[in-house]
């Protein structure tokens, strides 16, 4: 599975780049988010818990 | 089978219990994820009390927040609709506006107070609360923890943030204070709101012709280079930000205090190991949930199946996170103070595009204000029986009017 952003969704809560600080942060110039790394197999509980907390439900985990 | 719609009597209702569900309010069923209710100016709305709901909803774009539009509920505090229009018409705030306005908005705010920025102001948080624990102790012992600490230190941080310069500051405290005070004398807390506001324009006006540091000073230039600059609405998201930060930290202060003196046992986990406190300070943030009466008011743009029910086109709703909070298919015994359970997904920030700004902001303030007080003051202990504490049962932010302690 792989991680996709909706950008324009994106509010900049920092709640991905909190509860998985490997996959995600937050860009400096409008602290929307960044993915640093995607899921190397089946993703763990950081990912997931990163994804269900997005207020926005900009981030999804799709095949 | 669908269920009846229940008609709940009018909004709000009292409890006596101060930590009962939804407090003020009392139990939701909930097996009953959407009600009907009536607002005090009459208006029918409906009423989303389950966690999955609450975040559905709010997370759904065919909702609004615009004021002006006919259906959007009237809140608790404006007797009429007129009066909520007016405020909003005379101070445009991003939190009344609707993507894509609202997100070219936010996003100019959010590099301000996202995690990463907030850790770097941990020193001078934990200055103030120093500076504020100072006046407690000055102060003798018994004092009330509501105006030396729970009141002061949210005002002091997000002034700070704001860029209120340091010799404004008392002004601002002491206005806060009048504010905050139980016995008002409306008209004396009028007069405060009004000298805050103006207060506010003229530093804006004051970074229009200097931007100083802060996020005022940073706000214009970044208005300025969007080429969206506007007074109206930079003092709305100065106002925003300066009262929307420090009301909901406050009560929860006041409030955390208060039910951790009450559970010497979770608070001698706390004092053995400071490592526990942002995790409290999350339980703590679902428990109260003590924000903008713990409701998330908004319209329907489009039909909306939610559940059983169609919302329909313009209708008006109420997200009610305190509710949600306290669902017991998202928080196991959810009625129960747990420091030790994860409790991150709770919704005491609201959900949606218009997340709380300020949350990780809040998340320090209340974590080093927890741990230096216990810290500091390791006897402290409730001055009066927590019987006789005055809970903010009737105003629109849930919290305690004052909270004596002894050390």
């Amino acid at each position: 599975m792989r991680i996709t952003v909706d950008h324009d969704r994106c509010v900049g809560s920092g709640l991905c780049a909190m509860a998985d600080p490997d996959s995600f942060t937050q860009s400096d110039e409008d602290g929307t988010v960044r993915i640093l790394s995607q899921p190397q197999g089946e993703p763990g509980e950081p990912v997931r818990k990163a994804v269900d907390l997005c207020p926005s439900r900009a981030l999804r985990l799709v095949e | 089978m669908k269920q009846t719609i229940p008609e709940l009597p009018a909004f709000p209702e009292r409890s006596d219990d101060p930590f009962a569900p939804a407090p003020p309010y009392p139990a939701l069923d909930p097996d009953v994820p959407v009600s009907r209710l009536t607002m005090p100016t009459g208006e029918k709305i409906w009423l989303i009390t389950s966690y999955e709901l609450v975040r559905q909803v709010l997370a759904d774009p065919r909702v609004s927040v615009d004021r002006m539009h006919p259906a959007y509920p009237v809140p608790l505090g404006f007797p009429k609709r007129e009066i909520m229009q007016e405020a909003a018409r005379r101070i445009p705030a991003f939190l009344g506006m609707d993507p894509p306005k609202h997100t070219a908005h936010r996003r100019l705010v959010i590099p301000d107070f996202t995690s990463k920025r907030v850790k770097e102001v941990r020193a001078r948080v934990q200055e103030i609360v120093d500076d504020c624990l100072d006046d407690l102790e000055a102060a003798g012992s018994p004092a009330d923890l509501v105006e030396y600490l729970a009141a002061p230190v949210p005002t002091l941080v997000v002034g700070d943030v704001l860029g209120i310069p340091p010799e404004d500051r008392s002004f601002i405290a002491s206005r806060t204070k009048t504010l905050t005070v139980r016995d008002g004398d409306e008209a004396g807390k009028r007069t405060a709101l009004q000298e805050m506001n103006e207060y506010l324009s003229e530093l804006v006006a004051r970074n229009e012709k200097e931007p100083g540091p802060g996020v005022i000073g940073r706000l214009v230039e970044k208005y300025r280079a969007a080429g969206m600059y506007d007074r109206r609405t930079m003092m709305g998201s100065v106002m925003v930000i300066l009262h929307g930060g420090k009301d909901g930290p406050a009560n929860t202060i006041a409030l955390g205090t208060v039910a951790l003196l009450q559970d010497p046992e979770q608070l001698a986990r706390l004092k053995a190991d400071p490592a526990l406190f942002p995790g409290a300070v999350e339980e703590l943030l679902r428990f109260f949930s003590s924000s903008a009466e713990g409701a998330c008011y908004r319209v329907a743009t489009a039909d909306i199946e939610l559940g059983d029910v169609t919302i329909r086109e313009g209708e008006g709703l109420l997200a009610f996170v305190s509710a949600a909070n306290r669902d017991p298919r998202a928080f196991e015994n959810p009625d129960v103070i747990d420091i030790g359970r994860d409790a991150r997904g709770h919704v005491g920030f609201g959900y949606g595009v218009h997340q709380c700004l300020g949350q990780h902001l809040t998340r320090l303030q209340l974590d080093v204000a927890f741990s230096t007080l216990f810290a500091r003051f390791p006897d402290l202990r409730l001055a009066v029986p927590a019987e006789e504490l005055k809970y903010k049962f009737d105003n629109s932010t849930y919290g305690i009017w004052e909270v004596p302690v002894a050390w």
